[in-house]
């Protein structure tokens, strides 16, 4: 029967202290990510005609009295959004913004968090008058010239139609909704929605002149859902606002 | 005209409720319509409607634009009326504008037809919602000669120049006016945002080439001309908005010396709610008239009488105008027996709701 010597048993207990740390680490498993990705592309189904006459029937003389070629990029005006999310997301603080430029409202379509504030400045060279009568968010902001801005908090959701009592033809959309998971296409049709919790969704194709496509999805964490939308436009150009 | 009229409402109401259509794009295709109802004074020279008892009236308009090729636009617009409770009686259509325009820039656009008048600013203003009242200023009435015009703006500066087919008259006070060219000019300057200054100038026959020479003293009816010079005022801040105008005119009487009159009005608005605003609207009328009287005279006078209308408008949708308004005038007594000089009232409520016909042919399904 062998023994150590005191010396050498305390160096093998003191290399054996050392041990844990002389060794390389193993290889980290990487955190399984608590959310996934939805993401598609976007079609829009029907020949568009996004040019309306460059006309108004009567019209002040003076600047503006001529309306802007109305060139819409469709696709832009579609947002891809999740009917039901968990959560209650806090309102962001930065603010979005919905400029008056060459007598359109840019952009035309708005997708915000519910809590959001939007800035609508004027760029032009008239006066806008810009407001809203719908039931989410009734406002009217006054006229104001080139340089100023105005600004309006959405604390509700729904959809808000934007008008401006001076130019009747200039109308907008903003889309007031309850969960932070929408996204809106790029001009490829390409859109991803970020971060989703895992479960089961219905994602919602929207588009101002349509009754909403609604699509099924199950988002797994760590893992991107493919989710294509055809959108059915019957008609291109602007809607006639008042 | 009847059946003019009726064949408009039903292609109206088929446009109404047809099933969904593929929209052709570069197309326009818009309306209003209106229901009125009055309750005027009996006798009154300028308000009566429907012998003094409450009378409704019903008006549609709509217009329509293509753009065959890019920059040149093709429009026309119709307006259609009846009901008792109309100035007139019975019912009328009018096809108040159609024709061609180029709008190579901002600087420069070509028209061509039937259009509104260079001389004065109400007339782009006189659709329901854009009226912020209901009633209209007597002395701009609407007038839609034939013509070309060329028209632009460039920084602060606005022009317009054309050639025209008949002068701004009324109807009531001069006789319905021939056709004859005659040239109008108009400039405009914005020198700050939300005020325009304006003006605006025409000289031309205004008589009828049905006239006897006899009344004519001998000369032909293209030697009695109008020359009408005009200014006008917009002015914009906040919810305060306010338009104004001034015409002077000078006419060639036969057999009589030139006579020369005014008109004025001032309009303003408040808009006190994204729904409620209210509006008021003073007219001066000083104006000449003129009329063939028995066989070789005429009478040639000023109507002289001030008037004023009060309004509030309530938006109940987006598209959707409910206005409710009372006017008053009052005329200086005129020993002129045939002058129109008998004051009154009228009270007026409107409904309008303005509509895109292709989006109601294509609306969500």
């Amino acid at each position: 029967m062998s023994s150590y010597s005191p010396p050498v048993a305390l160096a093998l207990v003191g290399l054996l202290a050392m041990l844990p740390s002389a060794l390389p680490a193993p290889p980290a498993i990487p955190a399984r990510p608590a959310t996934g990705r939805i993401e598609g592309e976007v079609v829009i189904s029907s020949a568009l005609a996004s040019r309306r006459p460059r006309f108004r029937i009567y019209a002040d003389p003076g600047p503006g009295s001529r309306p802007p070629a109305s060139e819409t990029d469709e696709i832009r005006n579609v947002i891809l959004y999740l009917q039901n999310a968990p959560g209650t997301p806090a309102a962001p603080s930065a603010h979005a913004a919905m400029t008056q430029d060459d007598e359109r409202f840019a952009p035309h379509v708005l997708p915000v968090l519910r809590g959001t504030t939007v800035d609508f400045p004027n760029a032009d060279d008239v006066f806008h008058n810009v407001f809203s009568l719908s039931s989410a968010r009734t406002f009217d902001l006054g006229r104001y010239p080139k340089g100023s801005a105005k600004s309006v908090t959405f604390d509700r959701s729904g959809v808000v139609q934007v008008f401006c009592h001076i130019h009747s033809d200039m109308s907008a959309v903003i889309l007031v909704l309850d969960n932070p998971y929408f996204a809106q296409p790029a001009r490829t049709g390409h859109y991803a929605i970020e971060d989703v919790p895992p479960g089961e969704y219905t994602v919602v194709g929207w588009h101002e002149r349509i009754k909403p496509v609604m699509r099924t999805v199950r988002v797994v964490a760590g893992e991107t859902a493919r989710l294509d939308f055809n959108i059915p436009l019957p008609s291109g150009g602007e809607n006639f606002s008042r | 005209m009847r059946k003019l009229l009726t064949l408009a409402v039903l292609a109206v109401l088929a446009l109404l409720v047809a099933p969904p259509v593929q929209a052709q794009g570069g197309i326009l295709f818009q309306g209003v319509l209106d229901a009125e109802l009055w309750k005027t004074d009996s006798l009154s020279s300028l308000l009566a409607r429907n012998d003094g008892r409450p009378g409704a009236m019903g008006r549609i308009g709509l217009w329509a634009a293509a753009e065959p090729w890019r920059d040149v636009v093709l429009f026309g617009q119709l307006s259609a009326e009846t009901g008792p409770g109309r100035h007139e009686e019975g019912s009328e259509l009018y096809v108040t504008q159609y024709g061609t325009r180029w709008s190579p820039s901002d600087a420069f656009v070509l028209e061509a037809g039937k259009m509104t008048h260079v001389v004065g600013t109400f007339s782009s203003r006189w659709l329901s919602f854009r009226n912020p009242l209901i009633g209209t200023p007597d002395g701009y009435s609407l007038v839609y000669p034939f013509g070309v015009k060329v028209s632009g703006t460039a920084s602060i500066f606005d022009w317009r120049a054309a050639v025209l087919s008949k002068p701004l008259t009324h109807e009531d006070y001069t006789v319905e006016p021939s056709h004859a060219p005659r040239p109008a000019v108009g400039v405009g300057i914005t020198p700050v945002t939300g005020i325009r200054l304006g003006a605006s100038a025409t000289n031309g026959p205004y008589l009828n080439r049905e006239l006897a020479p006899t009344l004519l003293a001998g000369q032909g009816w293209r030697h009695f001309n109008q020359r009408l010079v005009a200014a006008d005022l917009q002015l914009s801040h906040g919810y305060f908005e306010a338009f104004a105008e001034l015409a002077q005119g000078r006419y060639d009487v036969p057999g009589r010396a030139s006579l020369s009159g005014i008109t004025w009005y001032a309009e303003t608005k408040y808009t006190f709610t994204p729904r409620l605003y209210a509006a008021v609207r003073v007219e001066r009328n000083d104006y000449p008239y003129i009329m063939p009287f028995g066989a070789s005279s005429w009478i040639a006078d000023k109507s002289d009488f001030t008037d004023a209308e009060a309004g509030v408008g309530l938006r109940l949708a987006a598209s959707t105008l409910l206005k409710l308004s009372a006017r008053a005038d009052r005329w200086v007594p005129n020993p002129n027996p045939y002058a129109p000089q008998t004051s009154g009232r009228a009270l007026a409520m409107q409904v309008s709701r303005t509509f895109d016909v292709l989006e109601l042919a294509t609306r969500k399904r």
